[in-house]
């Protein structure tokens, strides 16, 4: 009868019935990305947990698109029970009720509590009010300088109160040469994490509080940005990509093509191996809202699917605690969530550079999470689009910062 | 007038062909032969290594192997729901028969991608992601094979139905006995044509699958297309272009007439 | 024999065997066809992001949609993209297929090479189109260069871009639009254009007066079908320019695939679907009509 097509019936059926009974595993799930240096940290970790409790954990290390493949396993229900995520991809899942509330958990813990955290770090982790991760590190920018540049141009470091116009002054004063001898004053970068303290220092900002629309037209957001474009343009102590091409800005700070280098935590490590000069870091300057830069997240959360949330919940007690925190941070890597381990020497690290480390927590006072609407990845294809012309100087931000502002209006409505 | 006709057929067949001219003399080339100024279009020496390189840059032989696989059980399928489908349209008496065949010809009007997000998700929930099953399971069942046999099938005499009939052969038997060998070449046509259609397809692989596993070949070229980071090795890239066209191109070949017919199924009179 | 027997006295009803003849496809196309359609247009009244189940909103997304600026950029250049290659097809395939008709020698081997790319992935064309294109070692700059031009940017090129996209996508689709007006062209009867030669008329009057009207229909036809294979454009766009430069090459179905795939919204991405189905539903209802007058008209 059917004989040709019996074989093809019954992987089909063979199939359907594997994969609906399936074998669950009777262990934990946990998702990540990182670099081989960060998953090295990890594993023993996760070895000690399942010694501990006796509950294996199946490490899921995404090092590629990690945002692009999170989604897909939560379309086929095989979402981890425990993911890594930050503040600005947190909204989106909180939003969808793909995550666990975690306020009354943390609440009843035995060994976590808020007060071990800065404020800030949990703050990155709400989503209208609720809980939704445990923070891991924090992150916030601040200005590497090549002391040495400083001290051949006879100018002092500056302190944490200079401003914006003591920031171009500098700059121009460090900035010289021609081709490819020239030095630049301070690096470029058109990725918004970067020009976003521009925009906060002096005032302005993305969205309104309750992202109902969007504030990037406004006088203080277009004075903030023109300035920050006018660096490179106008006064020329900031590199175009016609002078540097695709050259990674830490590239040049460690070449000693650039002076100053807006960037955070995570180039100490690099930094510390590789820099051949003496260098140090200072707070942001300030604007006329003050010295604001953003302080975003890392942190666990626990997926609305998990079929095990009590043992997920362990799983991040154990990466949450003050051990975890302090392997996670040697190295130097990161900003720790942990006060405790943040104020602890091996943090702090005397003796190695960059001798202000305290300058990463200081920051931490004045800065605000990057707060994002649930479509984040949208919003930043058209900064990316609209704001082009603008950081390549080919349009002041008058022009481009009002239709940019009307898109992302539009975006925001979809919500 | 001849003069006119021959210069714009010939024109004509030239333009067709000179981008293919042009991939296979890259494909033969070094990367400097490649990118050297002024351009040239004959490679020397001839870079034979390229094309083993393909295999080692890319795993452009698992690529192979998936579509070869997807393709051949793909054709398979089509060709027997297909043969099956139109038969029994044609030549069978059911009650909806008539609206049910609308309801088929319908979905031939319907865009593809009006599918897309449904399907995905159906694929997600069945777990077929990134499996073989999500590749083929699909496109097993073609509107357009039904309506191609059912065109063939309404032409089969009477007669040889009836005399089956009396010799004790049940619709199946009459079927699979009579009625499909006769088929050949309306067969042969549904099967050049889906075998082309799946070889080429590319959209669909691409959302269903990301892992190198089981990527056909569209997508893994795609997929090592953009893999150079700074410069593109174009002599190896079109060395692995080169090696994708040619199964389409010999199918074709061999059943150049068939495929035509394929064309022109439904919109010219047969 | 006995089998035989058996079988032939079992009941005959033509329900049971089609069932079984049909059956298969009709469940496989009642899966995967016919459900994701009304599947989609569910899907078109909702939020999804894959995070968790979809919420309904209603006509939201359509809403959303006819207020987006980038809609009416997306249409327009879609539009402006099919018109061009359509164009392009039309009047390839017209020229060749006359030149075809005069039964010229070795014209069966020219026909191979006109289907070579039709039979080809688009990847494929593509990647070696995007040679061809290529700023620095392209042939086209090289060919400039020769005449002493300047090179064009011509997939980085706001402007040029589509268009160039247009070319490629003609290109590979001329062999097909040639072949239909070919076999609409042999249909046409010999005396027509016999008589209205002995009339006096010259070739381009016996083209516009005689042949031309006689194959409206079928040059119709191929703008049509044309028409649809053109709106559903991906394959170049994703390989070549990935919609840019600034959006300028995002044509619909590609917009589809950001939506769906990239930024996973998938009510909108429906949404953008069906907008796309009705436009090729009415596209196709014509093709359907027409066609049913010309097979009879005869």
């Amino acid at each position: 009868m059917r004989l040709s097509r019996l074989p093809l019936a019954l992987a089909l059926v063979l199939s359907l019935i594997a994969t609906a009974c399936a074998p669950r595993s009777n262990g934990l799930t946990f998702a990540t990305w990182g670099s081989v240096d960060e998953i090295a940290l990890l594993k023993p970790l996760l070895a000690d947990f399942t010694a501990k409790t006796g509950t294996p954990v199946e490490l899921l290390h995404i090092p590629e698109s990690y945002f692009q493949k999170l989604p897909i396993l939560f379309a086929s229900r095989q979402a981890p029970d425990v993911l890594f995520l930050n503040n600005m991809t947190l909204p989106s899942y909180a939003d969808s009720g793909a995550l666990l509330p975690l306020d009354a958990r943390l609440a009843e813990s035995s060994s976590l509590a808020e007060g071990d955290y800065y404020a800030q770090g949990l703050e990155a982790m709400r989503w209208k009010g609720g809980l939704y991760a445990v923070p891991r590190d924090l992150s916030n920018l601040v200005v590497y300088v090549n002391r040495e540049m400083f001290a051949k141009a006879g100018l002092p470091l500056p302190q944490a109160s200079w401003t914006m116009a003591d920031l171009r002054e500098v700059a121009t004063r460090l900035s010289h040469g021609k081709g490819q001898e020239r030095v630049f004053g301070i690096s470029f970068d058109k990725r918004p994490l970067f020009w976003l303290p521009y925009l906060w220092s002096e005032g302005g900002d993305l969205f309104d509080a309750n992202f109902s629309r969007s504030t990037l037209a406004e006088p203080q957001a277009i004075e903030a940005l023109q300035f920050y474009a006018d660096l490179a343009h106008r006064h020329h102590v900031a590199p175009r990509e016609i002078d540097t091409g695709n050259a990674p800005m830490a590239q040049l700070f460690a070449q000693g093509k650039l002076a100053m280098f807006v960037s955070g935590r995570w180039s100490v490590p690099g930094f510390r191996k590789s820099l051949a000069f003496d260098w140090d870091v200072l707070p942001f300057p300030n604007g006329k809202a003050g010295s604001i830069v953003d302080v975003d997240a890392s942190g666990w959360a626990i997926s609305a699917q998990s079929e095990r949330p009590d043992d997920a919940w362990r799983l991040i007690e154990h990466l949450a605690g003050k051990e975890a925190s302090t392997r996670f941070s040697e190295g130097g890597l990161i900003v720790p969530a942990r006060r405790d381990v943040a104020e602890a020497p091996g943090f702090l690290a005397e003796g190695l550079a960059p001798a202000s480390s305290r300058t990463f927590l200081d920051v931490l006072a004045t800065g605000r999470p990057t707060r994002t609407p649930p479509n984040w990845g949208e919003v930043t294809t058209v900064l990316d689009l609209e704001l082009g012309p603008l950081f390549r100087g080919e349009a002041s931000a008058s022009e481009v910062l009002p239709r940019a502002s009307r898109r992302i209006d539009e975006l925001l409505r979809q919500n | 007038m001849r003069a006119v006709a021959y210069g714009i057929l010939v024109l004509g067949a030239l333009s067709m062909v000179a981008p293919f001219a042009l991939m296979l003399a890259t494909s033969l080339m070094t990367a400097e032969q490649a990118m050297s100024y002024p351009p040239r279009f004959w490679p020397d020496p001839v870079a034979w290594g390229n094309y083993v390189q393909a295999f080692v840059s890319a795993p452009l032989w698992r690529y192979f192997l998936n579509s070869a696989l997807v393709s051949g059980v793909t054709v398979v399928g089509q060709v027997l729901t297909g043969a099956m489908a139109g038969y029994a349209f044609a030549r069978l008496n059911f009650k909806g028969r008539d609206v049910l065949f609308l309801a088929v010809l319908a979905t031939m009007m319907v865009p593809p991608q009006v599918n897309i997000a449904p399907l995905f998700a159906m694929m997600a929930k069945f777990g077929w992601l990134n499996t073989y099953l999500a590749l083929i399971v699909p496109g097993l069942f073609g509107a357009f094979g039904v309506f191609l046999l059912r065109q063939w099938f309404l032409t089969f005499p009477k007669e040889l139905e009836e005399a089956a009939k009396l010799d004790g052969c049940t619709p199946w038997g009459t079927f699979w006995r009579i009625a499909l060998p006769t088929a050949a070449p309306a067969l042969a046509t549904l099967a050049i044509f889906a075998f082309i259609s799946s070889w080429n397809s590319f959209f669909w692989p691409l959302i269903v699958t990301h892992s190198d596993a089981i990527r056909t070949l569209p997508v893994g070229l795609a997929a090592y297309k953009s893999s150079f980071r700074e410069i593109t090795d174009w002599g190896v890239l079109m060395a692995a272009t080169t090696l994708s066209v040619l199964p389409a191109v010999g199918v074709f070949l061999l059943g150049q007439r068939y495929f035509i017919r394929g064309m022109l199924a439904g919109s010219v009179k047969e | 024999m006995g089998m035989r027997k058996a079988i032939a006295k079992l009941p005959r009803y033509d329900g049971f065997w089609a069932f079984l003849l049909a059956g298969p496809t009709l469940l496989g196309i009642l899966i995967f066809n016919l459900l994701p359609i009304a599947g989609s247009f569910w899907l078109s009244l909702t939020k999804w992001n894959l995070l968790s189940a979809p919420r309904f909103v209603g006509l939201k997304n359509y809403q959303d949609l006819f207020s987006d600026s980038l809609f009416y950029q997306v249409m327009g250049q879609t539009v402006a993209f099919v018109g061009l290659v359509v164009a392009l097809e039309l009047i390839g395939g017209v020229l060749v297929a006359m030149a075809l008709n005069s039964k010229l020698k070795g014209s069966q081997w020219l026909r191979t090479a006109y289907f070579l790319p039709f039979i080809t992935s688009m990847v494929a064309v593509a990647i070696v189109w995007g040679w061809v294109f290529d700023p620095a070692n392209g042939a086209l700059n090289a060919i400039l260069a020769l005449f002493g031009a300047a090179p064009i940017a011509w997939l980085s090129d706001p402007v040029i871009a589509l268009p160039a996209l247009a070319v490629l996508t003609a290109w590979k689709g001329l062999g097909y639009a040639m072949m239909l007006v070919f076999a609409g062209l042999q249909a046409i009867p010999a005396q027509y254009d016999e008589a209205a030669s002995i009339d006096g008329a010259n070739a381009v009057q016996r083209f516009f007066k005689v042949t031309l009207p006689l194959l409206s229909p079928t040059i119709f036809l191929v703008a049509v079908l044309s028409t649809i294979n053109a709106f559903q454009a991906f394959d170049a766009v994703y390989l070549l320019t990935a919609g840019g430069p600034a959006n300028k090459t995002t044509t619909i179905v590609y917009w589809l695939y950001q939506n769906a795939f990239v930024h996973y919204n998938l009510g909108k991405a429906s949404a953008i679907a069906y907008v796309l189905f009705a436009v090729l539903f009415a596209l196709t209802l014509i093709q359907w009509a027409v066609r049913k007058k010309w097979v009879y008209a005869e």
